[in-house]
Formats: C-alpha cells, structure tokens, sequence
C-alpha cells in the first residue's frame, strides 16, 4: 500500500512536468490571431524604429495589435524565436542562426550598420602605420605592428567579423594575433583598465570612446564590406501572417522616411528609447548615431544589392565553424525579396 | 545487503524509465525536438562533440578540462582561506564582530554580481573566472566551520576550566575535530557553489569551458549543445559530491551523515 | 551586573562591526585611488550618493524601492512553490527508501546544473514572461530545500519509530506524529538556505528579458557600462538578503524553541 502511494506521488509529480511543456506548445500554436503581432527588439539602435512605430499608433490604425517585446541580446531574442514566441524582428548578424534553426525568412532590411569600429589607445605603435594597404588609406595598422597584439571583441557578432576582415587586409594571420571574446560592455572595462591592444566596439560605444578615454579609431566595418540590420520574420508568420507582416513592413518603410527626414528627431526618439531601457541618454552621441547608422527608406531598399550582405556574414559564420556551410547556402535560400517588393510597389 | 543492491537497481531502472519516456515525448512529437531533443540525438551530439570543435571552437574534452581545472582551484583557495577564517571567526568573539557584519551583508551577493569587478581587479585571465568560483566556494566554508566551533563553543569552555587547558590546545584537540562534520557539509556546500557559479564566471573573457560553451551554443542556437553542455555539468557535479561524501565517509568518523 | 556586561559587549559589537566596515571602505577608497579599479569604478562615496539618489530618482522605470519590490514579489512566487514541493520531495525521499531510489538519481544530476544554464532552457518551455523568472527562482531553491528536508526525515530516531510499530501505530500516524516534528528543524534550515539562495538566483533571472527588479540593475550597469547602478543593485540585493535572513532566523527562534541550534 504505502509502495503503491509512492510510486503514485511519484509520477504525480513527474507528469506535470511534461504536461506542462506541451500545454505550453499547444498555447503558442493557437496564438496565431490575424492581428496579434510580436515583434522583437533589443535595447540597442535597431528598438527605435519599433518604438516609433508604437509611440505614433500607426499599428492600431492599421488593425495590428503588437506585442513589442525587447531582449537583452541575440540569444534569447533566438531562444525566443525557436520558442514561437515573435513574429517579426529587427535584428543585426546573429539573424543567421534565427534562420537557419528555425527556417525563418530575412524580407527586408531596416538600417545600414555603421559604427563598428577597432580602437586602440593613443600610445600604440599600431598608430606609426597608417595605409598599409593603399586600398584602404585611412586604416591603421601593418604585419610588423599588428602581430602578436591582443585583440578584445564580442565574438559572433559583425565585430568578429570586423577583426576577421581586418587581420586579411592587413595581411596578419587570425593566428598571428591573441584574440579575447567578451560582450562589448566588459570590454570598455577591460580595455580601460590596460587590458588588450586593440579593442572593437559598436555604435553607441564606438562614438563615446574616444572622448572618454581617448582611444583612437584604426578601422571600421563598413571600411570593408557592408553589413545590415534586417527585419527577420518567423517560419510561421511568414506562411500564416503575411498579411500583417506586410502591413507593419509598409509601417517600418514608413517610420524609416520621416525619421530620416528629420535627424533632429531621429536623435531625439533615441535619446527616449535608450532612456526608457536604462541607459543615459546623451543626445551628442545619439546625434552622431543618427547620422551614421542610416534607416532604410524604400528608395534604398530599392536601388540596394539586396542579399549580398547577407550572403557575407553568411560565408563569415561558416568560415569560422559556428555553422555548416550547407547552412550557409540554406540562409542564403531564406533571405527572400517578395515581401518588400510587394509592400513597395506602389512607392 | 541485498536490500541495498534491490534499491540500486530500482535506481538504474528508474533512470532508464526516465530517459525512455523522455525519448517518448521527444519523438511522438508532444513536445517539438526543438524544445526538447531526443536523448539519442543528445547522445549523437556528445559524440560529436567529443572530437570536433563546431560550433564553438573547442572540443568537449577540452571545455571540461577547462571548468574542472577552473572550478577546483577556486574551490581549493575557498576552502583554504574560509575555513581558517571561519574558525577564527566563531573561537576570537573581536575576530567575529570585526567581520560578521561585513560578512553577512557580502553574503547574499550572487557570484555573477561579481563578474565585473573581478574583470576590473584581475584581468582576463584564469583569474578573474577563479576569484568569482572563489567568492562561491568560500562564503559557505565561512559559514559551516563558523557554526561547526560555535555550536559546541559552550561545552569547550566547561572542559577547558575542568581540566586546565589552554585555550589553544582546545582549539586544536577539541574544538576543531567536533567540527569536522561540519565542516565537511561546508565543504560539500562549496563545491557545490563553485561549480554552480562555473557558468557566471565563464560569462568573463573565455574561448573555452562548459559555462562558454553553452553561451556560444546559444547564440548559435544549437539546442542540442546547449543540453549537452547542461546534462555534463549535472554528472559531473553530482560525480564530485559523491566524490567528495565518500571522502568524508573515510576521513570523519561519527559523519553527520548515518 | 549581568545587564552591564551585556551593554558593554553589546557596545563592543557595534564598535568592531563599524571599525569592519570602515576598513572596508577604507580598502575600496585605496582601490579606486592607488590602482586601476578607479579609472572605471565609483569610490565609496559616489557609490553611496547614487545609491541613496536611486531611492528618489528612478532608474529606468521605477526607483530603487521599486525594483526592489518587484524583485522581492518575484523571489516570494519562486520560493513559496519550490518549498512547498521541495518539501514534499525530500519527506518522500527521506521516509521512503523506494522513493529515494527512484528520485535520488534524477535529483543529483538536476542539483548541480545553476541558474543561468537553466535559462535557455526555461524560455523554450516556458516563454519569456514573468513564469521564467519564477522558475529560475525556483530551481535556485529547490535543490537546498530537498537536500536539508531529506536530511530530516533520515535522521529520524529508528528506535522510535520501531517502538511505535510495536505499539500498532499505521503508517501514516508514525509520519504525522514522528518523521514530520522531528524534521521540522532542518526543514526550517532549509528554508533558510533556500530563501538565500532564491534571492540570490534573481540575477539569473532578471538576465532573462526583464528591464525591471534589483538584478536587472546589476545586469542593465553591466551592459551599458554604467557601474554605479551595477554597484547600487549589489548593495541592495546584499541589504535586502540580510534582512531577509534575519527575519527567517527570527521566526525560527520563536517557532521551534524545542531545538537549540545556535547560530
């Protein structure tokens, strides 16, 4: 009798622990309600779009009820996505490995990602070497100064990717260099603290630096290739919300030109939303954010070579190991044109 | 005797059953493969991961290497540092109003909220990862030898009056030795902690370990890696406590533990 | 006489526990003057200005006795169901030998992974709501409550109960009446060390999507490079466990009077 009890509390116990997890499957799976939206961003440059979107209520106009939900980086905005969670997504590099876990579809991009920038402190000897490659003038740096240096970057990011291009135009080994992963954020500690010869940072940290600490730029991402923040839509959404995915795309397109036609108010509505997400809000550096990071009007988004970015973090990823490179060329699959021209066919 | 092989072996069926009904849900489809992989497909990762270094650089080897090397050095200075400390604490009362206070507002402090400022003080090396293991193993060393002597402070002060001993010679003789199986729990709670904190402190500065492995695995979104990584840190960890209790077993008679 | 020697060591502990803190303070400020520390860390005093600032001002969208609270509801929700099922668990296990058997396993494997490898795992199953968090601080409670409860009920006098079979006592009277009393004071340790480590665990929570609560303020210092609010968020936590262990221990005082555990 008592065994019996036991072996009941037991399996009492144990069974709603499955139980749980597929009642939760079931839960997302119902959610797909015409209007209802999630859209993912995180509390970097690529939230102000969305946030402008929300502060206008255009979505309601439209009949879109958006869930705007704000991750604190690429892999629980991509935890997330494999969970069904969102919908839409604005997102930079780490959109590859959305895609390709969750087979979703790159439809359009949102912003052109500048800023991405290697720094060094005012004393190195990286700085004796400017141009060393005449294809790139305005870049520091030679085999004999760059050898054997430490570098400091988030690794996985358009960063990485930075550093990876960096090394091959200067013609250094990625072996020839020590390389120190960790989150930009820790980096401006470390690298404060003496730590490291050469450090990457993103925008907003890429235009602070410098007067804070007076690190000086040796190089930039869009020195070598172009890179995109794209809106990523899921698998599901994609097949089962088109219609709302279009509408808010025609919303993004929308946003994109007013506030590109007014920095001033670009800056501003950065200010807000880094200030709504804990963060200073210093309106000299948003400035310089705006100017440099450019939203994508329909004009660009027209006239741009759509997918080859795409293509490069693509090969990047794959040339570094995190993915497969028939995973690769299944990205390259994803990254699908119809949705924009649809939505901007008649612009 | 044979009780006791009888519970082992419900033991063993009972991980089996286990493992078999999570295969079950896995490949029915209850729960999507992509919320939870099968066991075989796990099982195939491991294997995978044994030799190869995608996607995250290292081979698995390696990366336990790495945590076990890091976990047991800052498990070794916590228990080196803590429980001197915590015996001083409990047997010198100004040793213990001297640093209680301090002690028990640093206590509650999670060791990731400590990441930054060991980056700050120790750099990007090993050390940095060790000190934040270090804080994890050390506070509940503190804390066991400190109420191991305090619990039986009162009976040591009756005997040293009976018989005249020095206040020393009942430190080392008495005192210290009724601790030991307390003590040993602090121990075991500290292993514990620093090999729970591993993943905290390889948030800092690593290109390997278990704790960067899976954060590398996430961001790449292999799931199967990420449980790969998550099931070796729980063998492992429930390997060193056994270790660690049969350690105890030999070496502390009368063990809490019957 | 007695009520002297009391007031003066009463006294000798506020005198040795303000020198500690002094000379705490002390090193920081020698840290932030002498070495690096200071290029990127607050000293003590500005520490303390923001900290007593964030009472008033809000960090990002509550001030600080606001995330606190919020931290505080969120430990409350995780705590209260991993102790009741860590209780339930560890009588089991300690009561049933067969239940132990089949458990024990499983449990050592689960004890050992932290927090924050539950993470990627929590928001698959569960999502990114407030569930998640709840069950980060649960399984940082869990593990504890189980370890302490099945302690207890193992360490049941054999002699008594074997007594209480001889007297005709059923099953379930000798676990009312002699395994649950004589486990209630490791269940009350448990509950102790659970709730410290439940509250510790919101940082691993909070790292999940929230942009509120006391660990989030640690987290959100971290990635904006703004380490005065990553200070404020330690010292809060750090009060806020210490008060929370102090009631505990005070509860337990006045509860079972029957053990004398000194602590």
């Amino acid at each position: 009798m008592k065994k019996l009890v036991v072996v009941l509390m037991v399996l009492a116990l144990v069974f709603p622990l499955f139980a749980q997890g597929g009642k939760e499957s079931s839960e997302s799976a119902t959610g797909a309600d015409m209007t209802e939206l999630g859209v993912m961003v995180q509390p970097y440059f690529n939230g102000v779009v969305a946030m402008y979107i929300r502060d206008q209520g255009w979505a309601e106009e439209e009949g879109l009820d958006i869930d705007m939900q704000v991750y604190s980086n690429g892999s629980t905005a991509n935890e997330a996505l494999a969970a069904g969670l969102w919908d839409i997504g604005f997102q930079g590099a780490a959109y590859v490995f959305g895609v390709i876990n969750n087979d979703a579809k790159i439809v359009g991009n949102y912003e052109e990602t500048r800023g991405d920038t290697l720094f060094v402190r005012k004393d190195s000897e990286i700085l004796k070497a400017k141009g060393f490659n005449p294809t790139y003038p305005e870049v520091y740096g030679s085999p004999e100064t760059v050898t054997g240096k430490t570098i400091i970057f988030a690794p996985g990011t358009s960063l990485h990717q930075l550093v990876i291009e960096y090394l091959e135009r200067i013609g250094v080994g990625v072996d020839d260099v020590s390389k120190v992963p960790m989150d930009y954020q820790t980096g401006e500690q470390v690298f404060a603290t003496g730590e490291g010869d050469i450090a990457a940072f993103p925008t907003p940290w890429s235009l602070t630096v410098g007067d804070t600490y007076g690190w000086v730029p040796i190089a930039t991402l869009s020195d070598f290739v172009m890179s995109t923040g794209d809106l990523i839509v899921s698998d599901d959404a994609y097949n089962n919300k088109t219609e709302a995915i279009q509408k808010y795309m025609k919303l993004v397109y929308r946003a994109a030109e007013e506030l590109e036609a007014d920095h001033d108010l670009k800056a501003r509505m950065l200010v807000k939303w880094y200030e709504e997400n804990g963060r200073e809000g210093d309106l000299d550096a948003c400035r310089q954010e705006a100017e440099l990071r450019i939203l994508i009007t329909p004009e660009v988004q027209k006239s741009m070579d759509y997918g080859a970015p795409e293509a490069a973090i693509a090969d990047f990823y794959a040339y570094i190991g995190n993915i497969e490179p028939e995973q690769a060329e299944m990205f390259k699959g994803n990254v699908v044109d119809n949705l924009w021209k649809e939505v901007l066919a008649d612009k | 005797m044979k009780e006791k092989t009888k519970y082992i072996i419900i033991s063993i069926v009972s991980l089996i059953s286990f493992i078999l009904l999570w295969d079950l849900v896995s490949k029915s489809g209850i729960i999507s493969a992509k919320k939870l992989p099968a066991p075989s497909k796990l099982f195939e990762t491991f294997i995978y991961k044994l030799g190869n270094k995608n996607p995250d650089g290292n081979t698995l080897p390696i990366h336990i290497w790495t945590s076990l090397k890091e976990a047991l050095i800052g498990f070794f200075f916590g228990i080196v540092i803590g429980v001197p400390l915590g015996i001083s604490m409990a047997w010198f009362k100004k040793f213990d109003k001297f640093f209680s206070p301090l002690f028990d507002l640093i206590k509650p402090i999670p060791p990731v909220g400590w990441v930054p400022i060991m980056i700050t003080f120790f750099g990007i090396g090993i050390m940095s990862k060790v000190s934040v293991i270090f804080i994890a193993s050390f506070i509940p060393a503190v804390i066991n030898s400190y109420s191991g002597i305090k619990q039986t402070r009162e009976v040591h002060k009756w005997v040293s009056q009976t018989f005249g001993a020095s206040n020393r010679q009942v430190l080392f003789t008495i005192a210290i030795p009724s601790a030991g199986p307390m003590i040993f729990t602090g121990a075991r709670v500290a292993l514990n902690g620093s090999w729970v904190s591993l993943v905290a402190a390889e948030l800092i500065a690593s290109t390997k370990g278990l704790g960067y492995m899976i954060q590398t695995a996430r961001l790449v979104g292999r799931i199967d890696v990420v449980f790969v990584g998550v099931l070796v840190i729980g063998v492992f960890g429930a390997a060193m406590m056994e270790g660690l209790s049969f350690l105890e077993r030999k070496l502390v008679k009368g063990g809490r533990r019957s | 006489m007695i009520n002297k020697t009391f007031t003066k060591d009463m006294r000798e502990t506020w005198m040795y526990g303000i020198l500690g803190f002094l000379v705490f303070l002390l090193v920081w400020q020698a840290a932030c003057v002498f070495t690096n520390f200071g290029k990127i860390f607050p000293t003590p005093k500005v520490s303390l200005a923001a900290f007593l600032q964030a009472f008033v001002e809000p960090i990002g969208r509550h001030t600080l006795l606001g995330h606190i609270s919020i931290s505080l509801r969120r430990v409350l929700i995780g705590y209260t169901l991993s102790s009741i099922t860590g209780i339930i668990i560890g009588l089991l296990m300690g009561y049933s030998k067969l239940a132990h058997a089949i458990i024990y396993p499983i449990f050592c494997i689960i004890r050992p992974i932290p927090g924050i490898a539950w993470i990627p795992l929590a928001i698959l199953w569960i999502g990114i709501g407030e569930p998640t968090i709840h069950f980060i601080i649960f399984m940082g409670g869990f593990s504890q409550m189980v370890m302490n409860t099945m302690d207890g009920a193992q360490h049941v006098d054999t002699e008594l109960v074997g007594v209480a079979k001889v007297l005709g006592a059923k099953e379930n009277q000798i676990f009312r009446k002699i395994v649950l009393p004589s486990s209630i004071p490791y269940i009350f340790t448990g509950l102790q060390t659970s709730l410290s480590t439940s509250w510790m665990a919101v940082l691993a929570a909070e790292m999940i999507t929230a942009r509120e609560g006391a660990g989030w303020l640690i987290i959100a210092g971290m990635q904006t490079g703004r380490i005065e609010n990553n200070v404020i968020g330690m010292i809060a936590i750090g009060l806020v466990g210490l008060i929370l262990a102090t009631l505990l221990r005070n509860a337990e005082r006045r509860l079972c009077r029957w053990t004398v555990r000194s602590r």
